[in-house]
């Protein structure tokens, strides 16, 4: 990492002066995200490789034969089910995206909210919502059957690939939607002036705009989906994938622990390998922003009554596994009816008497949101100030999305045991800090580009220092970037599992957990109801977050 | 009112009991059949368990009510290969001082990486015998060197979803061989021997269920792979899948499927006609554990009559014979009378034929992946 930078003002030079060599005012903090990261991801996850590779080394026996056919086969099905599922995700994302953002679509305020609440629910759950919708004695396979057609077989890439699209559109949507809202206005007025018409203007200005984000949408969901193991978990079948192969491998004590690094190992290999390509390709498209505050917005009757019709459509097919998963949760037992045998308060009546699950989530995730945005608003300048000599840590930073939370979990506890400062299970938030850093240091980094440098040049040629320059130039810009990295941060991070499993010290057992537990022991309603209620307030909490406080307390609202 | 001559020797008896057993030494074995234990203990005892959520609050509540100052965690990380996983990260400063379910064989090998070490038995069983005896069949109920002891038992069988037997107009399966009928392929699901140890046990069982021949094991399985449509990665998915009618039968153990079937499930179990499987839930204490004294004390109270009822509603079989519990169809007097044969897994058998089983699998497994 540099530590010495020359001061940005270049008139000294061209004004013959001794160029002046002085530091970098951010480095500690460069610094600090730096070591945290050495710390808590490299440290750990270093040690488990290098265990496992010493394994590998001393190992007298060769491989099984087939193995490369084998890791062949299950990279292929990762890489079919995460590419399928992004192509969908984005494809849906983008017209969500424009409808609720570019369009005055009636209640679009309602569906930016509602959009964002598929992720707040553990995938296992959204995968037994697919089983309760879609398996052997499904409520539609039920429906389907009355009118004399097939069973849908969703134990394979197709359950995979309808949960994941279900699960993770809301990420493509959140990603291309805040994209589309530093569109500049003067951009699409002038191709409207110009006598285009709407679907012309979106597909040949707006989309091409916002290129790079549409890319960075489909790379989350494809590492989202790839990296994915709580569907797979359920849902799978014979259809082996590389996450629920290396999730498994590592989990078990009569698997060969060298089949465990090699998996590990080729993942994380896979997932730079797309990285970089998408990076290439996000360099090729990248568009340099004018800073605006105003952003078009389409108010013709008919796109907007389309745009309800579109919303309302996937929204509500996005929800049919939370409309299943609330059912559920009033439900006693549900097999082969079109609704559970009976209905009952009770699976709520039990989260009022054991609420500390839920409780220990909200505390938990109150404590790594913070460390995951700070650390995220860290690294992002820094990739932005430094571009190509810090890349080799953007894609360190990569890794959690694609090393299974379990392997995680066993390295921080292998670095440091039993780490409880005051008592408090400080781990906990610091593997989800880690755990969850690829999303937010990708919302950041998004956020940093569409900071106006021509602002800070500007303030730092009037004299203004870095620091003042950075909290009176540049944060005022970055606030939207922090609310939607925070809400996004909190979101993830409250359905964290696998490194939870692991680290969890007692007395400290979380929502997630409490979900898991319930789901694998067939208490698929009490499950439900903890889901439910951690839904809603996750909800309640993203809505207030989003709130606009200005308008409550009076005070006039720019117009866009 | 005057104290008669009897009343007041009754009262100078109970008052020596008293005394004597105030003086007797701080940690001394009381009898496991007793209510009171020997002294009252304090503390946090952490125990990593894969017992499900009720269980551990079942057992939770019964030990704390034995010792109102001390506290019970369960942490249940997601399964018995987990939790040796967890207890091998922390072998520098050990977290938890009990590990508490999944079967002997995996206790094994918890021993084999030292991850465990052992008790006194005189200690931990009291009065119980070092194995039960199910009609001229032994079921060891520790270790030969102490490390690991067996609180509760289940029977392995046949689980049948019998709305979804009823709706593919299929018959009821009597045996492990009828699993290898053509009329059942694709109607079966089996777990992943190499991720859940409940599987490898149940296929060590067919192994002994066939005489320990080599060539009729690999026959069979070849032929019960070809009828099953895919193997869950843990044994809970399969419960769950079999509840919800996903699949027609799996292979099972008895506590879950019964505790389905008086949640409401439409399952039911069978014994098959070549066997029935001895699933023994076993406890071991931590190596290190921090806590050594409050956990060989809660092993005591586990195999004693209080914690044998502690586990009787939540339908484990208890090792204590005489435990009152709450459907016949989990007493040993039911095993004794219903199961046609009961097969107790060979350990030695297990570390022979364990990688070449697990080899079988994988070729199974990955074969079957598309």
């Amino acid at each position: 990492m540099p530590t010495l930078r020359a001061a940005p003002a270049e008139a000294g030079f061209k004004a013959g002066l001794k160029p002046r060599i002085r530091l970098d005012p951010f480095i500690f903090i460069y610094a600090a995200a730096g070591a945290y990261v050495a710390a808590f991801l490299v440290l750990p996850v270093g040690r488990i490789l290098a265990e496992t590779t010493l394994a590998l080394a001393e190992a007298e026996t060769p491989l099984e034969p087939g193995f490369g056919e084998y890791i062949a086969r299950i990279t292929w099905n990762s890489v079919f089910v995460a590419g399928s599922t992004a192509l969908l995700s984005v494809g849906l994302g983008i017209p969500l995206a424009f409808f609720t953002v570019k369009v005055a679509t009636p209640g679009r305020g309602l569906f930016r909210v509602l959009l964002a609440l598929p992720l707040i629910t553990p995938p296992f759950i959204s995968a037994f919502a697919t089983i309760l919708l879609l398996g052997r004695t499904g409520v539609i396979t039920q429906l389907l059957g009355r009118v004399g057609l097939p069973e849908v077989y969703i134990y394979g890439p197709a359950g995979l690939i309808l949960t994941h699209v279900l699960h993770f559109t809301p990420l493509a949507y959140l990603t291309v939607a805040a994209g589309l809202q530093v569109v500049p206005a003067a951009v699409e007025e002038a191709a409207a002036s110009l006598g285009s018409g709407t679907a012309r203007t979106l597909t040949r200005v707006v989309l091409p705009y916002i290129r790079p984000r549409v890319l960075m949408a489909a790379v989350l969901v494809f590492l989202a989906s790839f990296g994915d193991v709580g569907a797979p978990l359920l849902l799978a079948g014979n259809f082996r994938v590389l996450p629920l192969e290396t999730y498994t491998a590592f989990n078990s004590f009569q698997v060969d622990r060298r089949v465990s690094l090699v998996l590990a190992s080729w993942s994380i290999i896979l997932a730079f390998l797309v990285l970089l390509i998408v990076k290439r390709l996000m360099a090729r498209t990248q568009v340099s922003h004018t800073f605006t505050t105003r952003t078009f917005v389409h108010r013709d009757r008919p796109l907007r009554w389309l745009g309800l019709g579109f919303c309302l459509t996937v929204t509500g097919v996005l929800f049919l596994p939370y409309v299943v998963t609330v059912i559920s949760s009033f439900g006693t037992v549900w097999t082969t009816g079109l609704l559970p045998a009976a209905f009952t308060l009770r699976n709520y009546q039990f989260i009022l008497t054991n609420f500390h699950g839920i409780k220990n989530s909200l505390i938990l995730s109150a404590v790594a949101t913070p460390l995951c945005v700070g650390l995220a608003f860290g690294l992002g300048k820094l990739f932005r100030e430094y571009g190509a000599r810090a890349g080799w840590l953007d894609y360190l930073v990569l890794l959690p999305f694609v090393i299974p939370g379990v392997v995680i979990g066993i390295g921080l506890v292998k670095s440091y045991p039993g780490f409880q400062p005051l008592g408090f299970p400080l781990l906990l938030p610091i593997a989800y800090s880690v755990r969850r850093l690829p999303y937010a240091v990708r919302v950041v980094t998004a956020g940093y580009s569409r900071v106006d440098r021509t602002l800070e040049e500007a303030s730092l040629g009037l004299g203004a220092s870095p620091w003042r320059t950075f909290w009176r130039v540049t944060w005022p810009q970055l606030m939207p970037t922090l609310a939607a990295t925070s809400v996004m941060a909190f979101i993830r991070i409250i359905t964290e599992l696998g490194s939870t499993l692991i680290i969890l010290p007692p007395g400290w057992r979380t929502a997630t957990v409490a979900i898991f537990y319930y789901a694998a022991e067939g208490f698929i309603g009490r499950a439900s109801a903890i889901s439910v209620v951690l839904i809603g307030l996750v909800a309640l909490g993203s809505a207030l977050a989003n709130l606009d406080y200005g308008r409550l307390l009076g005070r006039p609202r720019a117009r866009p | 009112m005057g104290l008669t001559r009897r009343r007041f020797l009754q009262l100078l008896a109970l008052g020596a009991a008293g005394t004597f057993s105030a003086c007797a030494p701080a940690g001394a074995p009381a009898s496991p059949g007793t209510v009171r234990p020997a002294r009252e203990f304090s503390g946090k005892l952490v125990i990593y368990s894969s017992i499900f959520a009720d269980g551990a609050e079942a057992l939770k509540k019964g030990f704390e009510q034995t010792h109102p100052k001390a506290t019970v965690e369960f942490i249940n990380p997601g399964g018995t290969e987990v939790i040796l996983k967890r207890l091998d990260a922390e072998r520098a400063k050990p977290q938890a001082d009990l590990m508490h379910s999944g079967f002997s064989l995996e206790y094994r090998e918890a021993k084999k990486l030292g991850l465990i070490e052992p008790a006194d038995p005189r200690e931990v069983m009291g009065d119980l015998p070092e194995a039960l005896d199910l009609g001229g069949t032994k079921i060891p109920l520790k270790d030969k060197d102490n490390y690991f002891f067996v609180w509760g038992i289940q029977f392995g069988g046949i689980e049948v979803n019998t709305e979804r037997l009823k709706t593919l107009n299929l018959p009821r399966p009597e045996s492990l061989q009828d699993l290898t009928k053509p009329i059942y392929k694709g109607h079966i699901i089996f777990m992943k021997p190499q991720n859940s140890s409940t599987a490898f046990t149940n296929v060590l069982y067919t192994y002994h269920a066939l005489g320990n021949d080599d060539a009729k094991f690999k026959e069979f399985w070849d032929k019960l792979n070809a009828n099953i449509a895919f193997y869950t990665e843990k044994s809970a998915t399969l419960y769950t899948l079999m509840a919800k009618g996903e699949a027609a039968i799996g292979i099972a153990g008895s506590r879950a499927v019964y505790r389905d079937q008086q949640e409401g499930y439409p399952v039911d179990l069978i014994y098959p006609a070549d066997g029935s499987v001895v699933l023994d839930n076993s406890m071991a204490l931590v190596k290190g554990a921090p806590n050594r004294e409050l956990a060989v004390e809660f092993m005591r109270w586990h195999l004693a009559r209080e914690g044998q009822e502690a586990i009787a509603p939540i339908l484990y079989t208890p090792v204590r014979p005489g435990i009152k519990m709450p459907r016949p169809e989990v007493t040993l007097e039911f095993a004794l009378k219903n199961i046609p044969k009961v097969i107790v897994p060979d350990p030695e058998v297990a570390d022979r034929k364990r990688d070449e089983i697990l080899r079988m699998f994988d070729a199974y497994t990955q074969g079957r992946s598309r």
